[in-house]
C-alpha cells in the first residue's frame, strides 16, 4: 500500500506539466472552433458538438491518466497480449457488415462506435517497443527487421482492405520511425522506403528513369554484395512495372484521391472541390482572420467536413496567420520536447514508446494540414487535439499518456539493450 | 534530466528527428505563407465571390411578328423544378415527398439530378414544364422541402392555328456538347437555344443575354437578399418582324394532306416571302417544354419524313418549268426567232436513241409560244440541239441555278446545273453524248433543285431579269438601341438578256394558263393576269412530281408562286390546281 502511494507520488512529480498545458491549450482552441464549425448553417448542433468534444476530453484525460500511471513494466509484459487482442479487433468488423460508407471501420457497441483501427496504434507501439528494446541491434540486417516489419504488416493490411489508406500509412510511418530510433541503418531503411518511392515514380517514365539511376547509385555505395546488389535493384524495377496493374485494382475514390494530390482542381466536384474550397479559406483568412465565428467559408459552408478534417481551414480562416504561427510553436514544442525526452530517457523501451507517440500525432499533424493546405492528397486524417471527433481526441490523450509514461524513471525489469 | 546515463538515442539520430520535424513544420508553414499572405488577396476575393449564389436568369426569346405585326411566336412562363445538391442530399423525406408531387420514382429523380449536376453548391434541373396543379403543390408543401426551388423560364407559345415548323423552327434546351463549343457566346447550361427555321437563322438576334442574380445567401443557405449592385439585369431578345402573311401561311399549310408539298409565296421584286411550307410538317409547340417521346418517335419514323423541310433541303428535278432557259438562251444567242417552227410526232430520234414527248401522239408543227403552252418536249430536244450544252449552261448558271439562294432559313441544299466539266468527271471524258443534253434541257437527267431554287428563277422570269434572295426576315427591333432595323438581302440582275426575249417568255408562260391548250388552263383566273409554267418531273423512285411555278403581273399582287407536289404525277394535274387556290385567294381576300 505505502508503495503503491509511494508510485504515484513518484509519477505525479515526474508530470511533464508543460505538455499537459499546451496540450490542453490546443484542445480548448479546438472547442471554440468546433463550435463555430459546427454551429454554421444550424441552430442547435453547433452547441451539441461542442458538449460531445468537451465529453470526450474529460474522457481523455480520464484515459491519459490510466495510461500514464500503468507501470512501464505493465506494459512490457503484456505488449503480446495486447498485440492479439487488437489484431482480433480489427477482425471483428468485416464480420459485422460496415454500414458506414460502406467500410469496415467500426465497431457498434450500440452507445459509442469504436474504431478498433485506434487501438492497434497503441497496441503497435507496445510490441514494436518491446521488440526493439529487447533485441539486439543484430548485424544481420534482415532478420532483425523481419519480425517487426510482419508484426506491422499484420494490421496495415487488415486497415488498408478495410479500406483506410490514411491509417494504414500511420502504421507504417510509426514502425519506420521506431526502426530508425532503435539504431537500424539508415540505408536499410532506404531499401524498406524504396519500392514505395518505385510505386510513386512508376507513373512517369522521366521520373522512374531519374529513380532508378539514383537507385542503382545508392546501392552501389553501399552495399559490397554484388547479388543481393542486383536483387534489390532487379526486385525495385519489379515492382515499378507491376504497379499500374495494381493501380487498376484501386478503389475510384482512393484513385481519386491520390490523383487529386496533384492536381486539385482536376475533379471540382470531388475531393478536389474540398481542397479548393479549403485553400481559398485559409487564404482569405490572412494575417489576422476574419474574426471568430464570422468565417464567411466557414459559415456558408463551403468546406464539408469542415469541424473534423478540415479544421486547420477554420482556424486559419477566421484567426488568421497569426494564430497559425501560434499553433504551430505550440506543436512544436510538444514534438521536439518529446524527441528530447526519447533522447534521453532512462530505458529504450521507454524511448521507444516516446517515439512511437510522437510519431503518429507528428504524422497526424502533417498529413492534416498538408491536405488542409493543398500539398497532401485527401487522406481524412484529423488533427490532433483540434478536429472535432471523440475517438480521436480520446487516442490523443492516450498518445500523450504513453510518451509521458515512457519519459518516467520507471526502468523495467528485463534486459535493454541500446 | 542528467546526464547520469546513456542515452537510448545517440545525438544523430536526435538531431535528425528533430530535424525532419522542423522540415515538416517548415514546408507547412512556407505553404500557409503563401497562401494567406502572399495570395491573400486573390483568395479573398475568391470567398466573397462565395457568398452569393448565383442565379441565372433566362433572358425572354424576342418575339416573332408577321408582316402585318401580328405575333406568331411570343413567350409565356414555364416552371422547372430545380434542387440544391448538397442541400437535398441531406434528407430522403424530400425525396419522396418530391416523388408523390411528380408521380416519378425518386430513383429517377436522383438520376436526373446526377445528369443534370454541375456543382453541389450550384441548382440542378429534375423537371422541367410543370403543370399548374404541380406548381400549386410544390408551394403547398415548401416547408417539407429545402433544397428545392421552382424556377420560371419563359417558352414558347404559338398564335392560334401557326403550325409552321418548318419556317419557325423551334427552341430546345441546349445539349452538353454545344455548350462547349457555345460557352463564350454567354450559353448556359439549361438555356433554349433555336433549332431550325428562323429560330435558328435568327438566334442571335432572339436570344437576348441572360441575367445573373446575385443573391447573398446566409448561414442556413436561404436566400439574404439580392445584391442589385452586382446583379447583371436580363436583355430580352429583339424582336423579329417577318414578311410572312400569317393568314396566307395558314391557308397554304391546309391546301392538301394527301402528298407531300411544298408551296412557297413571294414577293417577286424583293423577295419577301408571304407563306412557305413544306408538307408534311410539325407543330412546333410540341417542342416547348419537354418534348413527349412519343411524338418525338412518330416524327423521326413517319415514312414521309415531316422532318426534312422540302422547300429547301428537297433535291428534284425540275422537269418542264426549265425549259425556260433553253429558250431564253436561244432566243438570246439568235439561234431561232420565236416563230420559228418544229414538228412534234410524239418522240424524236437521236442516234439509235428515241426521246418522246409527254404526248404519245404529237402535237404537231409549234412555234416557240405554243411549244411553251403545250410543254412540247420535242420542240426543245431540237432547239437544243442548236444551242448547245456551253451556251444553255451558260444561260442557266446567270440564273442562279445550282447555287444556293442564301435564304434566311438554316441547311439549304444546294442543286446541280451540269456543265460540261461536271459530265466528264461524273460520266468521263467520252462517256456521255449529247443525249444528256436532250433531258437536262426538259428539266430532267442531271439537273437537281431546290423549290426556293425555282422561286428565285420565278422571281427572275417575272422580273424580267432581276435576282433577288428569298427571304422571311423583314425587320429587327433592337431592344438596347432601341430602334427598328431593316434587314436587307442582296440583289442582282441578269445582264444581256434583252427586253424582246423577256416578253416572248412572258407570252408564252401566259399562254400556259390563258392558252387553249395551255398545261396550267386550271389556274387561270378572271381578275388576274396570271402567268405560268407546269413541270413533270420523271421520278425513277415512283410517281413523277408535279410543278407549278407561276406569277401575278399585278401592282397589289407582285407575288409568285412555287408549286411542288411529291409523287404527284403531273404538274397540271396537281401543282396548277394549288396554285389556283391561292390566286383564288389572293381575289378573295383583295375583295374584302
Amino acid at each position: 500500500m505505502k508503495n503503491n502511494i509511494q508510485y504515484l507520488r513518484d509519477k505525479i512529480s515526474e508530470l511533464d506539466f508543460l505538455t499537459l498545458a499546451i496540450v490542453l491549450v490546443l484542445t480548448i482552441i479546438g472547442l471554440f472552433s468546433i463550435y463555430s464549425a459546427s454551429s454554421a448553417g444550424k441552430t442547435d448542433q453547433g452547441s451539441s458538438q461542442f458538449v460531445i468534444q468537451l465529453i470526450a476530453l474529460f474522457l481523455g484525460l480520464g484515459f491519459f491518466v490510466l495510461i500514464y500511471i500503468t507501470p512501464k513494466q505493465f506494459l512490457l509484459s503484456n505488449a503480446w497480449f495486447f498485440y492479439i487482442v487488437g489484431v482480433l479487433l480489427l477482425l471483428i468488423p468485416f464480420f459485422t457488415s460496415g454500414t458506414i460508407a460502406e467500410t469496415n471501420r467500426w465497431i457498434d457497441l450500440k452507445i459509442v462506435r469504436v474504431q478498433p483501427s485506434e487501438f492497434m496504434k497503441f497496441f503497435l507501439i507496445l510490441i514494436l517497443a518491446r521488440y526493439f528494446s529487447t533485441t539486439k541491434n543484430s548485424t544481420e540486417a534482415f532478420r532483425y527487421v523481419f519480425k517487426p516489419l510482419i508484426l506491422t504488416l499484420i494490421p496495415f493490411v487488415l486497415v488498408f482492405i478495410q479500406p483506410d489508406l490514411g491509417t494504414s500509412l500511420v502504421y507504417l510511418a510509426v514502425f519506420i520511425g521506431m526502426l530508425y530510433a532503435s539504431g537500424y541503418r539508415v540505408y536499410y531503411i532506404f531499401l524498406l522506403i524504396a519500392p514505395m518511392i518505385t510505386v510513386v515514380a512508376a507513373f512517369n517514365l522521366t521520373a522512374f528513369t531519374i529513380w532508378g539511376i539514383l537507385l542503382g547509385l545508392i546501392i552501389f555505395f553501399n552495399q559490397t554484395n554484388i547479388f543481393a546488389s542486383s536483387g534489390i535493384f532487379i526486385g525495385n524495377i519489379g515492382v515499378g512495372l507491376i504497379t499500374p496493374l495494381i493501380w487498376n485494382h484501386l478503389k475510384p475514390y482512393q484513385q481519386t484521391r491520390i490523383l487529386t494530390m496533384f492536381n486539385a482542381e482536376m475533379d471540382p466536384l470531388g475531393a478536389g472541390y474540398q481542397v479548393l474550397q479549403s485553400q481559398i479559406a485559409i487564404g482569405s483568412g490572412g494575417l489576422r482572420g476574419k474574426g471568430f465565428m464570422a468565417g464567411t467559408q466557414t459559415h456558408l459552408r463551403f468546406l464539408p467536413e469542415q469541424h473534423t478534417d478540415f479544421i486547420f481551414s477554420v482556424i486559419a480562416e477566421e484567426l488568421g496567420f497569426i494564430m497559425v504561427v501560434i499553433l504551430f510553436i505550440l506543436f512544436f514544442t510538444l514534438f521536439t520536447r518529446w524527441f528530447r525526452m526519447a533522447y534521453q530517457a532512462r530505458d529504450k523501451f521507454g524511448a521507444m514508446l516516446i517515439v512511437g507517440g510522437t510519431i503518429v500525432l507528428l504524422f497526424h499533424f502533417f498529413i492534416n494540414i498538408g491536405m488542409a493546405v493543398g500539398i497532401l492528397p485527401v487522406t481524412g486524417k484529423p488533427l490532433p487535439f483540434l478536429s472535432y471527433g471523440g475517438s480521436f481526441l480520446v487516442t490523443c490523450y492516450g498518445l500523450v499518456g504513453m510518451i509521458l509514461n515512457g519519459n518516467s524513471e520507471q526502468i523495467p525489469r528485463v534486459l535493454t539493450y541500446r | 534530466m542528467a546526464q547520469s546515463h546513456e542515452n537510448t538515442l545517440t545525438p544523430v539520430q536526435y538531431y535528425i528527428l528533430i530535424g525532419i520535424t522542423t522540415l515538416l513544420f517548415g514546408i507547412l508553414l512556407f505553404r500557409i505563407y503563401d497562401l494567406q499572405i502572399r495570395r491573400y488577396s486573390d483568395l479573398s476575393s475568391a470567398a466573397v465571390e462565395n457568398m452569393y449564389r448565383k442565379y441565372n436568369v433566362p433572358a425572354p426569346r424576342g418575339i416573332i411578328y408577321d408582316r402585318y405585326n401580328r405575333p406568331l411566336v411570343y413567350n409565356q412562363s414555364n416552371y422547372d423544378l430545380e434542387v440544391y445538391p448538397f442541400e437535398i442530399k441531406q434528407s430522403e423525406h424530400t425525396w419522396e415527398v418530391l416523388s408523390e408531387i411528380l408521380d416519378v420514382p425518386a430513383e429517377t429523380l436522383k438520376e436526373r439530378m446526377e445528369k443534370n449536376m454541375n456543382g453541389y453548391y450550384r441548382p440542378a434541373k429534375i423537371a422541367s414544364s410543370l403543370d399548374f396543379r404541380t406548381v400549386s403543390l410544390i408551394e403547398e408543401y415548401q416547408l417539407e422541402l429545402s433544397g428545392v426551388t421552382l424556377t420560371s423560364r419563359p417558352t414558347r407559345q404559338y398564335a392560334q392555328g401557326v403550325q409552321a415548323g418548318h419556317l419557325l423552327g423551334y427552341t430546345a434546351e441546349i445539349d452538353k456538347n454545344s455548350i462547349e463549343l457555345l460557352s463564350n457566346q454567354g450559353y448556359r447550361p439549361g438555356d433554349y437555344i433555336g433549332v431550325k427555321g428562323v429560330e435558328k437563322s435568327y438566334e442571335k438576334e432572339l436570344k437576348g443575354t441572360n441575367g445573373t442574380r446575385h443573391v447573398r445567401v446566409n448561414a442556413y443557405g436561404m436566400d439574404f437578399g439580392e445584391d442589385f449592385s452586382k446583379s447583371i439585369p436580363v436583355v430580352p431578345g429583339n424582336d423579329l418582324y417577318l414578311t410572312i402573311n400569317m393568314d396566307l401561311q395558314n391557308y397554304v399549310e391546309s391546301l392538301a394532306d394527301t402528298l407531300p408539298f411544298s408551296v412557297t409565296v413571294l414577293d417577286y421584286t424583293n423577295g419577301e416571302i408571304l407563306a412557305m411550307t413544306s408538307q408534311p410538317g410539325f407543330d412546333p409547340a410540341i417542342f416547348s417544354g419537354t418534348v413527349e417521346t412519343d411524338d418525338w418517335l412518330a416524327l423521326l419514323n413517319d415514312p414521309y419524313k415531316p422532318l426534312i423541310n422540302r422547300t429547301v433541303q428537297g433535291l428534284y428535278p425540275p422537269g418542264s418549268i426549265f425549259k425556260l432557259v433553253g429558250a431564253v438562251a436561244a432566243l438570246e444567242e439568235h439561234v431561232i426567232s420565236p416563230s420559228k417552227e418544229y414538228h412534234c410526232s410524239g418522240s424524236y430520234r437521236l442516234g439509235r436513241r428515241v426521246y418522246k414527248c409527254w404526248k404519245e401522239t404529237g402535237h404537231g408543227t409549234l412555234d416557240l409560244y405554243g411549244a411553251i403552252e403545250n410543254s412540247c418536249n420535242v420542240y426543245f430536244y431540237n432547239l437544243i440541239q442548236e444551242v448547245g450544252l456551253e451556251r444553255w449552261y451558260r444561260y442557266g448558271h446567270a440564273f442562279r441555278v445550282g447555287t444556293l439562294t442564301g435564304i434566311d432559313i438554316p441547311e439549304e441544299k444546294v442543286g446541280i446545273l451540269p456543265d460540261k466539266r461536271y459530265l466528264d468527271e461524273k460520266y468521263g471524258r467520252n462517256g456521255w453524248t449529247v443525249g444528256l443534253l436532250l433531258n437536262m434541257v426538259i428539266g430532267q437527267g442531271d439537273v437537281l433543285v431546290t423549290p426556293i431554287d425555282m422561286a428565285r428563277y420565278t422571281c427572275l422570269l417575272a422580273t424580267q431579269g432581276k435576282i433577288i434572295t428569298p427571304h422571311v426576315g423583314r425587320a429587327v427591333y433592337d431592344i438596347k438601341e432601341e430602334k427598328l432595323r431593316m434587314l436587307s438581302f442582296p440583289e442582282d440582275s441578269v445582264r444581256g438578256v434583252h427586253a424582246q426575249v423577256w416578253d416572248v417568255i412572258h407570252e408564252g408562260m401566259r399562254r400556259v394558263v390563258a392558252g387553249e391548250n395551255g398545261t396550267a388552263k386550271v389556274a387561270n383566273i378572271p381578275h388576274l393576269e396570271v402567268y405560268g409554267k407546269t413541270g413533270t418531273a420523271q421520278n425513277p423512285h415512283g410517281d413523277a412530281h408535279g410543278w407549278f411555278i407561276g406569277f401575278v403581273k399585278d401592282a397589289q399582287f407582285p407575288y409568285a408562286i412555287v408549286v411542288f407536289v411529291e409523287n404527284g404525277k403531273s404538274g397540271s394535274g396537281s401543282a396548277a390546281p394549288m396554285a389556283r387556290k391561292i390566286f383564288d385567294y389572293f381575289w378573295k381576300v383583295s375583295a374584302f
